[in-house]
């Protein structure tokens, strides 16, 4: 057929190229629908035993024990109890004086550095002069005082 | 007042929700099996999908205001499942959305709901080459004959687009059966 013997379109165009592709697109569909089949398969009577599993708590309403609030106030009765507690039955006061001796020397053998130990003194360095200050009665009495073990202990 | 209209009342009345949840499984659970399954590919895993979309219509089925068709409602849900499902599957096993389907396709040769033949399975990969997108549209129009308005209302894109889309999809796929 020629082109001036086509049927008037009356108005209605086609998209651009729509009947140069047309053919090639009518071929690629009719090889893939030569290929077409359902390989996946479904164990015997599924459809007929499907159901759906809903879950317990659809129907009846449950306190979510997760909810932030819910968590607050559990916090806060169990912060109470507990401040209750130790303020009931922890009247005992502890001071230095009530230290038991044995425990506080394992504790500074064990725990504390010698170093730490320095925080304890003052930062004043002995010289000659702290040494000459001592009159001769009590440079007397200081050496009287002098264990031998110690002497040769150093 | 059509019979869907029917079912989405009787859905959300207390009164009537149970029966009417009965027929929304018979009438649906088909077609949305397969849908779930042309993306997913494994049965067991469409399984727990198919499970998950009708468990989530049951729990907000209040909340469907009628904008849209039952159906394409329903076929929004067992899509987003599904590529959510893929997502969490990637994140558990830290690979990649394609990886996750690279394995499954890998798995179907011995999946025993997978009787295909070594076309079929050519044809599962050449799907798998696709992008997401592409895939669904195609899944959807080959496998499943959705007509492009449903289509459209369910993927929210137009028909234009989807035709298009499906054309692309098509030329790619018999290029890859094509090739040795």
């Amino acid at each position: 057929m020629k082109k001036n013997h086509l049927p008037h379109n009356n108005g209605f165009k086609v998209p651009k190229d729509y009947f140069n592709s047309f053919e090639e697109r009518l071929n690629t569909q009719l090889y893939l629908d030569d290929k077409k089949s359902n390989s996946f398969k479904t164990p015997d009577n599924y459809f007929e035993n499907f159901k759906v599993n809903l879950p317990q708590n659809e129907t009846s309403k449950v306190i979510r024990f997760s909810s932030k609030k819910t968590i607050i106030i559990i916090t806060s009765i169990a912060a109470t109890i507990a401040l209750l507690l130790t303020l009931t039955f922890n009247t005992k006061q502890q001071n230095l004086n009530n230290l038991d001796s044995e425990l506080l020397s394992a504790y500074v053998y064990d725990e504390i550095e010698t170093e730490d130990l320095n925080l304890f003194l003052e930062d004043v360095s002995l010289n000659e002069a702290d040494f000459l200050k001592l009159k001769n009665d009590n440079l007397e009495q200081v050496i009287n005082d002098i264990e031998l073990e110690d002497i040769i202990q150093d | 007042m059509t019979d869907e209209q029917q079912l989405v009342l009787n859905l959300q009345n207390p009164k009537t929700k149970n029966k009417a949840f009965s027929e929304l499984v018979a009438l649906y659970k088909e077609r949305l099996y397969w849908h779930i399954r042309h993306i997913l590919k494994s049965h067991d895993d469409t399984d727990d999908v198919l499970q998950n979309v009708f468990i989530k219509v049951h729990k907000s089925i209040d909340k469907f205001k009628g904008d849209s068709k039952l159906y394409s409602w329903l076929y929004r849900i067992a899509t987003n499942e599904s590529i959510t499902f893929i997502n969490k599957k990637a994140k558990r096993l830290q690979i990649t959305n394609e990886e996750v389907q690279n394995l499954t396709i890998n798995n179907l040769q011995a999946d025993v709901y997978f009787e295909g033949e070594a076309i079929q399975l050519k044809l599962q990969k050449a799907i798998n080459s696709l992008p997401e997108k592409q895939q669904l549209v195609f899944n959807m129009k080959y496998f499943q004959d959705l007509k492009y308005s449903e289509m459209s209302s369910i993927l929210s894109t137009s028909e234009g687009a989807l035709k298009t889309s499906y054309h692309l999809a098509s030329k790619k796929i018999e290029a890859f059966l094509k090739t040795d």
